[in-house]
């Protein structure tokens, strides 16, 4: 429950105040008056240690949303938040807001369950319905930003190359939302005002791209670190790798000399396939116009549509990231985003009201305009980006129309042509029935293709009119790779397409096959590869990319992005949904690994000036012991059902250790009382990653059940050097003499004891340390999925006994240079 | 020549003398630009601080100007209030647990309580506030205690940078409380809170010489 206090200089106006919230809050926020001073003969004022005393009577962990009139109530509000203990500080929010429509406004929102950041910006627009009534402008969301907080920024420049586009805008929205804190963007290269970090809209309409600068500002409590934050995303290439992003689209100009009617379009997933022509007729939405009798009926049927689409969406993004990974899902949880835009649904909202039109025509109308804003831009890639909108806002008035199926799918194998095709059109396809797709319009980089693309099915975009005039039932050949299309192929022609399609299948189904196959040096000594995985979706990724388990299960996708720790049955199912779809194969899971560079807004870490060497990782779980057991026991039910492991991080000390070990043994005396079935000796790892780790290996080897060695941390924590510090990278050099030697006496340490010995971290996948690796001993690799089928070519390449020699030259080397060369050659 | 607790006691009485002295001409200059009751809740104010160390002070020089600032808070009214409330409040913080204040814990109170005030009323120089007159007697008073001048001296120094501020605010345009409303109409008129600020220095200067 959220608290309010209401501050003016008058007792009677905040307790009227007060009344008017309490009618709207229906017991479901506490409200306090903290009105006028304690002298009777001067009563007009304000006083902090009443605001002081109002606040505290009103505290709760899910904190206190303070309100004021004017001038001194402002002083003595933020006076009395200096003399509220530290700890309670942080959870105390001076708001901005008009009075009365903003004490309303935050009542109703803690009524509905809402957060203490959801109430204060709600308060803080409160005036737009009032606006809207007189016929004003309402205040707009980037205006002067409340000055009673300290304000931060950064100027970062783009590096990757499509730029802020809806993956890392949706990615970037996510991570804002974890800080307590306003958040604005700016496109300082193509200027045009500041976008509300909340927004996806005005986010993805700054259309900042490669090498332009994004200025970064933000106001409140966690203001340094979102900056600090959305700083990293943004100047670290917004998390993507550029050879994974959409290519742009080759023409195919060389047309093969064939006799029959052909069309060049653009070459967009590939792929051969001759069938006959089926003609996809998009089912339009009869959108009821008019005027609706009660505007608040037509905000209720607008709120249903949209969960449902959200809903939708979901399924969407959970289907697309199983399927196709999860940058490819991206799109849709930008889509997500764009059903929650708060700018959007506040114009909705004001246009319902304001004009008492239906839910349908209010909807269509402003989700079109965000679309135009979109497809306004001159640059390709955003205007792109409409189409998606679109997609996401044809969801919603479907379902308002009562309308669930757009098309017919066709039950006989055949080629698809049609206009366009959204991305949840493409998701229905079957590639059994649907051999082939050809678009009028759209290019090579549409989210539609990059599905179609990962389900093996052949598309070629950008063919025009003509397309739509080839009768049903027409046979028609498609070559997804050189982006031509024959209408009615003669039988040579066909047959010749007809056995490249048996080939591109059968390379397809070879490589499946190599991808299954365990990885092994050249003189067969059999080496684990392993996936590192952050949720449910990517076991079956890490399956399809040939994984021969999870080497680390990172546990932090089902606390980031909410505002509650999950409970123990959330985390268990998400576990067992897990080791059931691995089917048997090694589940490690590493507990949560919170601190460093991630945040929560449940687990107060306080201002640390070097959270690296802060509270995280073990240090975090063994201060939150209730969080530690909970997810001890969620694990340890688990392995009921499946093999399971866990993984302790950030571990300095033998104590550490033990004491982690005591709470998984309280959590088998809860779980033996409660009667609920679990995995007994559980066997325990300890990720090696500090420096005091290396030193105490032994220690640690007699009592652990394995090592994961994690490169990222260990070479930063050796080296003293930040990875993501441009400036110091070239000193993070995985290969510097006294990381390597970390390596050997961790490994060394773990074969004295008995114990395993495995790798996670980039430095698992670079083929250049492969040699070195196998060299020193390590038999078990884990690295995220795409990069198990290298990493498994690059283990086939060398034998043990070459791997040795490497090895042992590169270790009486002494510099990181020396080893590099020594390596390439 | 260092202070202790009976010199900020004998600060805080003198504060109750002169505000009552001044409280008439505070009012007037308030009058003139704001809502003319700043001399009154000056004297309101530190007359209370008075009542309450005289029922009961504590034993430590911080903890005697905390309850100042409690009581101020709690007193003073407008903007006032929490400001010099805030003032003695960091004060209180900076000579925390000291029984004797040297020339460089002086400076450290001033700069506590100055930097204090800037905080919560986010004032720069030259919008016509306490800051015009606080900040300069800040630099004054750390200027000469790096010289290496005792008490009275640097107090000296802050006096008549103070006084200098305090008069530097009749030609400026109020930016900041409710004299910044009258726009082009508040030049031309001393700041009332500037001439309390100075009042609040040059008491200090008075007790401590002694």
């Amino acid at each position: 429950m959220i608290g309010l206090v209401i501050v003016s200089h008058s007792a009677r106006l905040a307790e009227g105040v007060c009344d008017l919230a309490r009618q709207v809050a229906q017991g479901r926020v506490a409200i306090a008056a903290a009105g006028g001073t304690a002298d009777p003969a001067n009563a007009l004022g304000t006083d902090a240690v009443l605001v002081l005393d109002a606040i505290q009577s009103v505290y709760g962990e899910d904190g206190v949303l303070v309100l004021m009139d004017l001038g001194s109530a402002v002083l003595s509000a933020s006076t009395a938040l200096e003399l509220l203990d530290a700890g309670r500080q942080a959870h105390v929010r001076l708001c901005a807001a008009p009075l009365v429509e903003g004490a309303v406004a935050a009542a109703s929102v803690g009524a509905a369950g809402g957060s203490l950041a959801e109430a204060a910006a709600e308060a803080e627009h409160a005036l737009a319905g009032k606006a809207a009534l007189v016929g004003t402008e309402p205040a707009s969301r980037e205006g002067p930003a409340d000055e009673a907080e300290p304000g931060e920024e950064a100027v970062v420049t783009l590096t990757n190359r499509l730029g802020l586009h809806a993956r890392p805008a949706a990615r970037l929205i996510r991570t804002a939302r974890l800080y307590r804190a306003r958040i604005t963007l700016e496109n300082l290269t193509r200027a045009g005002g500041a976008a509300p970090a909340e927004s996806i809209n005005r986010v993805l309409g700054l259309g900042a791209r490669q090498g332009q600068q994004v200025r970064i500002r933000a106001r409140g409590p966690e203001a340094r670190e979102a900056v600090a934050a959305l700083a990293r995303f943004l100047g670290s290439g917004c998390g993507e790798k550029d050879d994974l992003a959409p290519r742009v689209p080759q023409h195919a100009p060389q047309p093969a000399a064939a006799p029959a009617e052909h069309l060049t379009g653009i070459a967009a997933a590939a792929g051969v396939a001759v069938a006959p022509l089926v003609r996809l007729h998009p089912a339009s939405v009869a959108i009821a116009g008019g005027v609706a009798a009660d505007p608040d009926a037509e905000r209720q049927r607008l709120l249903a549509a949209l969960e449902g689409a959200r809903e939708e969406t979901r399924g969407l993004y959970e289907w697309t990231q199983s399927h196709a990974g999860l940058d490819e899902a991206g799109i849709f949880d930008a889509q997500m985003l764009f059903l929650e835009d708060p700018a959007l649904l506040d114009a909705v909202s004001r246009k319902l009201g304001a004009e008492r039109c239906t839910a349908e025509s209010a909807w269509q109308a402003e989700s079109a305009r965000a679309a135009s804003r979109l497809r306004d831009f001159a640059d390709p890639y955003l205007s792109e980006r409409a189409a998606d909108v679109a997609d996401a806002a044809s969801r919603v008035l479907r379902r308002l129309a009562g309308e669930t199926v757009a098309f017919e799918l066709p039950r006989r194998p055949s080629i698809l042509s049609a206009h366009d095709l959204t991305a949840s059109e493409v998701k229905r396809f079957d590639p059994a029935t649907v051999l082939g797709i050809c678009l009028e319009t759209g290019s090579a980089i549409s989210h539609s293709t990059i599905l179609a693309r990962a389900m093996g099915i052949p598309v070629v975009t950008g063919l025009g009119p003509p397309i739509s005039t080839v009768a049903e039932g027409t046979l028609v050949a498609i070559d997804g790779d050189r982006g031509a299309v024959w209408i009615e192929p003669d039988a040579t022609l066909a047959a010749t397409l007809e056995s490249r399609r048996r080939d591109w299948l059968a390379a397809r189904q070879a490589a499946e096959r190599k991808r299954d196959r365990p990885a092994a040096t050249r003189d067969g000594r059999r080496i684990r590869v392993l996936a590192n995985i952050s949720g449910v979706e990517d076991a079956a990724e890490a399956l399809a990319r040939g994984a021969e388990g999870v080497g680390v299960l990172r546990t932090e996708f089902l606390f980031l992005g909410r505002a509650a720790a999950p409970d123990e049955e959330e985390q268990a199912a998400a576990y067992r949904t897990i080791a059931e779809a691995l089917g048997g194969r090694t589940l490690c899971i590493r507990v949560l690994d919170i601190g460093g560079d991630k945040r929560l807004p449940y687990i107060d870490i306080g201002e640390e000036a070097n959270p690296f060497l802060g509270w995280r990782g073990i240090r975090v779980l063994l201060g939150r012991r209730d969080l530690f057991r909970t997810q001890v026991r969620a694990i340890l039910r688990t392995a009921a059902v499946r093999p399971v492991e866990l993984l302790l991080p950030m571990i300095t000390s033998l104590d550490e250790l033990s004491e982690a070990r005591t709470v998984i043994r309280e959590a088998e005396a809860e779980l033996d009382r409660a009667g609920l079935p679990f995995g007994r000796d559980i066997r325990v790892g300890v990720m090696i990653e500090v420096p005091a780790a290396v030193a105490i290996a032994d220690g640690l080897a007699r009592e652990a059940d394995f090592f994961s060695i994690g490169s990222n941390d260990l070479i930063q924590y050796t080296l003293a050097a930040d990875r993501t510090n441009t400036r110091v990278t070239p000193i993070a050099d995985p290969f510097h003499p006294a990381v390597l030697d970390m390596l050997r006496r961790t490994i060394e340490a773990g074969r004295r004891g008995g114990i395993e010995v495995a790798l996670c971290g980039e430095l698992a996948a670079d083929p250049l340390a492969t040699p070195l690796l196998l060299g020193l001993g390590i038999e078990e690799f884990s690295v995220s999925a795409p990069l198990i089928p290298g990493l498994k070519g690059a283990i086939s390449q060398w034998s043990m006994a070459d791997a040795k020699d490497v090895c042992r030259e590169a270790l009486a080397l002494d510099t990181a240079s020396a080893i590099r060369s020594l390596l390439k050659t | 020549m260092a202070i202790g607790r009976e010199a900020i006691l004998g600060w805080l009485d003198a504060l109750r003398q002169v505000y009552a002295a001044n409280r008439e001409r505070l009012t007037e200059l308030d009058a003139a630009i704001g809502d003319a009751d700043h001399g009154t809740n000056m004297d309101r104010g530190f007359t209370a601080v008075h009542a309450a160390l005289a029922a009961q002070a504590p034993s430590d020089a911080g903890d005697i100007l905390k309850s100042a600032a409690m009581v101020l808070i709690r007193t003073v009214g407008g903007a006032a209030g929490p400001l010099y409330g805030t003032f003695f409040l960091r004060a209180a913080a900076a000579c925390a647990g000291k029984t004797e204040l040297s020339p460089a814990d002086v400076v450290a109170l001033f700069q506590a309580g100055i930097e204090g005030v800037q905080q919560r009323g986010k004032a720069e120089p030259g919008d016509k506030t306490m800051i015009d007159a606080l900040l300069p007697a800040l630099a004054a008073m750390r200027a000469a205690a790096a010289r290496g001048a005792d008490i009275a001296g640097l107090m000296d120094d802050g006096v008549a940078a103070a006084e200098a501020g305090m008069l530097g605010t009749i030609p400026l345009q109020a930016r900041k409380g409710r004299a910044s409303y009258l726009g082009a109409r508040s030049i031309g008129h001393q700041d009332p809170g500037a001439t309390s600020a100075f009042l609040l220095v040059k008491a200090a200067a008075a007790t401590w010489r002694a």
